[in-house]
């Protein structure tokens, strides 16, 4: 399994955490208000956080605004296949590819790939879908889906955390309540959740700030321009890239917390194809996946993944029972125990690639 | 405590439980049968219902078509707070939520039977590892062997069964009254809903177990009936008419033995180890190593001199192999058999020493949440194979057959996908044809091999069934 260990949080941690879980803006002065104490006690846990488990404040990011988009899907090869083997290479090789996991466990004798790839909107994603479906295509009993993300999600819940222990019900209560939810979808608050736009067409610079923005929510105007430096693109004042750092941060990101190290060490995946005449099941994932101790969900018209990470003691067996229940009568869900991503790239990656390209 | 109710199958006893307010008023008979459990159940916690009563009701409940799909028998739940507790927060859940689907009571019951984890103390831990290989070993035979006081013993005999849902039961031999035992191993066709078959399913009248999971299309149903090859031709051919049509994939395993494992070797210091196997898969396939299963039970056909009284006492054994013969004798007698405490104990007697029974022991919890069923289908070198890989694992139970092994397997959760990527690449060797999992939440109950009788027909001395009674097709078509 993964190389995820439980190092316990403190008090005085948990509840630093779990006002930036509620709003992942928040600075280090407006916790300190907030809490009643010092800043310099506030950063002091800040950075011990930041060294134990690898606190950072991160964005979902929306890559429709510089002309991108976020293509996922899953493919389910039988496990002796030879595919299996050369189609996860190709996706690991890919720099198109930022993230791409596979099944450990599951109750099916398919094996079962799944890939997020960041794209430039056009040719790009035609000649991807046709690379994937090349590679898939040729058998009978692959079956390779694939879709554009609308919305994209962030949860994590440290009310189910007590700093050494996860206490959360992914059985029965768990069930019945996505069972209502299900019931009131329409008029449900969906929270953490970006739209993924479709008409932008952002500069090399635009996709530098948001690249800096979703690895770093507070990316200060001195780190951009040295990044911009680096990719050889134009000066630009620091003035200048603050009023585009906060337009972006206002506009096209949304920020969550990252934590590691607080003993969830399984990853578990949740692939459904959503029923075309019911839209509500991707709005009830979005919703339900902040019941869970960290979610994250990508949904598209066709598509929705429900990628988790769990304690490694939880049921899987019971919330795959109570997220069937939810889902059954709209689709059937593919549900496994993923693999640690062996490749999880940012938009990082894809800068510099386009960024080569267009200095050759 | 008893008050006469009017329900859809005639008057049915209604159970006083503390916890009425609760209970949803529901008019479907699935609904009806997981609350009528529910109050059992809590009636029995409550003391309002005495255990005679409470078999007496579970016989009721098991003409419920329902019982078929899921085997609920309260009384054979350990009477402990925590289940308790579970079952009454499930009560209110559904009340808050305003949830009445037979769906919703379903898991409001089955959910609150998982069993959770209880620490165990050592002198518990150490009476286990000797009753595991020992199940009916007296108490104060192992007080003598563990240095212990008897009395110590029969506590911790206690606590295991109430805490720890240990069961002391056995593999029973069906074969030797002329009863076949069966398994059909299925992956759903494209399109066949699995309510519409698992209800056709439970009313095969030889249906004794069903499970399959909402995490696949992949499934078995288990059967028992008597009868011998001619029979079971019928069965087969019956199967092979429902494949394209309701299963794309059918397997069927006639039973020739079974064999159960714990090793409790691998639990040390109060965590799990993993076995030495699993780091050098080769060795399975060297003869030196072959570990041989701590129980195990071949199937050796029709024997002499055992008679339907004999079929009905190790039916009744299974739910508590230990428990003394004059309680075998009055359970038996709540459902129909009349059989004197000496004669169970002779049969009982008669059936060990004949490898009809082969005692074990089944439990839950000590941190093995996991529970996986594989079906694989290979030649009889690699069915030995397996059951020496079985007897190494933490919790096991085969069930063999001439087209292989249907292997239930209970780990650590911390290592269930090494165990699982370990079965699942054994489809990679020669000899082996493939390996198909199921992730399961427990080993589901079934129903009681005495349950599937009434289905059979008397002749002399024994029962029989017609072969065309054992055409699926009928039933799935």
């Amino acid at each position: 399994m993964g190389v995820e260990h439980l190092l316990n949080l403190e008090p005085t941690d948990l509840k630093i955490l779990r006002k930036l879980a509620i709003d992942p803006r928040m600075r280090q002065v407006d916790i300190a208000r907030d809490l009643g104490v010092t800043r310099s006690s506030v950063n002091q846990v800040w950075k011990r956080l930041a060294n134990s488990h690898g606190f950072r404040v991160n964005s979902v990011i929306d890559y429709g605004q510089v002309g991108m988009a976020l293509l996922f899907g899953w493919a389910q090869i039988p496990s002796t296949s030879k595919t299996l083997a050369s189609f996860r290479d190709w996706l690991e090789s890919s720099v198109f590819v930022s993230d791409t996991t596979y099944s450990l466990v599951s109750s099916t004798t398919y094996s079962t790939v799944y890939f997020e790839a960041v794209l430039p909107r056009g040719e790009r994603v035609w000649w991807f879908t046709k690379q994937l479906e090349g590679l898939c295509g040729a058998h009978d009993d692959i079956i390779m889906v694939h879709d554009t993300a609308s919305e994209v999600s962030h949860h994590l819940n440290l009310g189910l955390f007590d700093g050494s222990h996860w206490d959360f019900d992914e059985g029965f209560r768990f069930q019945a309540s996505t069972g209502v939810a299900r019931g009131y979808a329409d008029v449900l608050p969906v929270t953490n959740t970006l739209k993924q736009s479709e008409s932008g067409s952002g500069s090399i610079v635009d996709m530098a700030l948001l690249s800096a923005v979703q690895q770093d929510y507070h990316a200060s105007a001195r780190q951009v321009a040295a990044g911009l430096r680096r990719l050889g693109s134009r000066r630009l004042s620091e003035r200048t890239l603050r009023r585009h750092l906060e337009q972006i941060r206002n506009w096209w990101a949304m920020p969550y917390i990252e934590l590691d190290n607080i003993g969830l060490a399984q990853r578990v995946l949740v692939c459904v194809e959503n029923n075309p005449n019911e839209q509500s099941l991707s709005r009830v994932l979005h919703v339900q996946a902040g019941a869970l101790p960290k979610a994250r969900v990508v949904s598209g018209p066709r598509l929705s993944v429900l990628d988790l990470k769990l304690p490694i003691s939880s049921n899987l067996v019971a919330l795959s029972s109570s997220l069937e229940r939810m889902i059954r009568h709209t689709a059937q869900p593919i549900i496994f125990i993923a693999r640690e991503s062996m490749t999880r790239k940012a938009l990082e990656n894809l800068l510099s690639y386009q960024a080569k390209k267009l200095r050759s | 405590m008893f008050r006469e109710l009017a329900s859809g199958q005639g008057a049915f006893p209604k159970i006083s439980t503390p916890y009425d307010e609760l209970f949803p008023s529901v008019e479907d008979a699935s609904s009806r049968f997981y609350l009528e459990a529910i109050r059992l159940y809590l009636g029995l916690c409550a003391g309002t219902v005495t255990l005679d009563d409470a078999l007496r009701f579970v016989e009721r409940l098991k003409q419920n078509p329902e019982f078929a799909k899921s085997p609920c028998d309260p009384t054979l739940a350990p009477v402990n707070e925590h289940f308790k507790t579970k079952i009454v927060e499930n009560l209110i859940t559904l009340k808050k939520y305003n949830l009445h689907t037979p769906d919703s009571i379903k898991s409001a019951y089955s959910f609150a039977f998982l069993v959770e984890e209880a620490p165990m103390n050592d002198k518990d831990l150490m009476v286990l590892s000797h009753l595991v290989k020992f199940p009916l070993a007296p108490a104060n035979k192992v007080a003598e062997f563990l240095g212990i006081a008897p009395k110590t013993v029969v506590k911790s005999i206690s606590r295991l069964k109430k805490d720890h849902t240990v069961r002391f039961s056995c593999l029973t031999d069906n074969s030797a009254f002329g009863v076949q035992s069966v398994i059909l191993f299925f992956r759903l066709a494209e399109g066949t809903e699995w309510s519409e078959v698992e209800t056709q399913l439970a009313e095969f009248p030889f249906t004794k177990a069903l499970l399959k999971t909402e995490m696949s299309d992949i499934g078995y149903a288990s059967f028992m009936f008597p009868g011998e090859d001619r029979e079971i031709s019928v069965l087969e051919s019956s199967t092979r008419k429902l494949t394209g049509s309701v299963f794309d994939y059918a397997s069927l395993h006639v039973q020739e033995g079974a064999s159960s494992d714990v090793n409790l070797s691998l639990f040390e210091e109060g965590a799990w180890v993993l076995p030495e196997i699993l780091n050098r898969p080769d060795d399975l396939e060297s003869a030196e190593s072959a570990h041989v299963g701590l129980h195990n039970l071949p199937c050796r056909g029709r024997m002499r001199g055992f008679q339907r009284k004999d079929f009905a006492v190790a039916s009744q054994l299974r739910s508590d192999i230990r428990a003394a013969p004059a309680a075998i004798s009055h359970s038996l007698r709540i459902k129909g058999w009349d059989i004197e405490p000496k004669e169970v104990a002779y049969s009982t007697r008669k059936m060990i020493d004949h490898g009809i029974l082969e005692p074990d022991v089944v439990f839950g919890g000590l941190g093995l949440s996991t529970n996986f069923c594989f079906e694989i289908v290979c030649g009889p070198l690699w069915k030995r194979r397996i059951v020496s890989l079985a007897s190494q694992m933490p919790a096991t139970m085969s069930y063999l057959s001439p087209r292989g092994v249907v292997i239930w397997v209970q780990v650590p959760s911390q290592h269930q996908v090494e165990y699982y990527q370990f079965i699942r690449s054994l489809e990679r060797k020669r000899g082996v044809e493939s390996v198909l999992p199921i992730m399961t939440l427990a080993q589901k109950g079934s129903r009681a091999m005495l349950d599937l009788v009434r289905h059979w027909h008397l002749e002399g001395d024994f029962w029989y069934v017609e072969p065309d009674e054992l055409n699926l097709a009928v039933y799935l078509q």
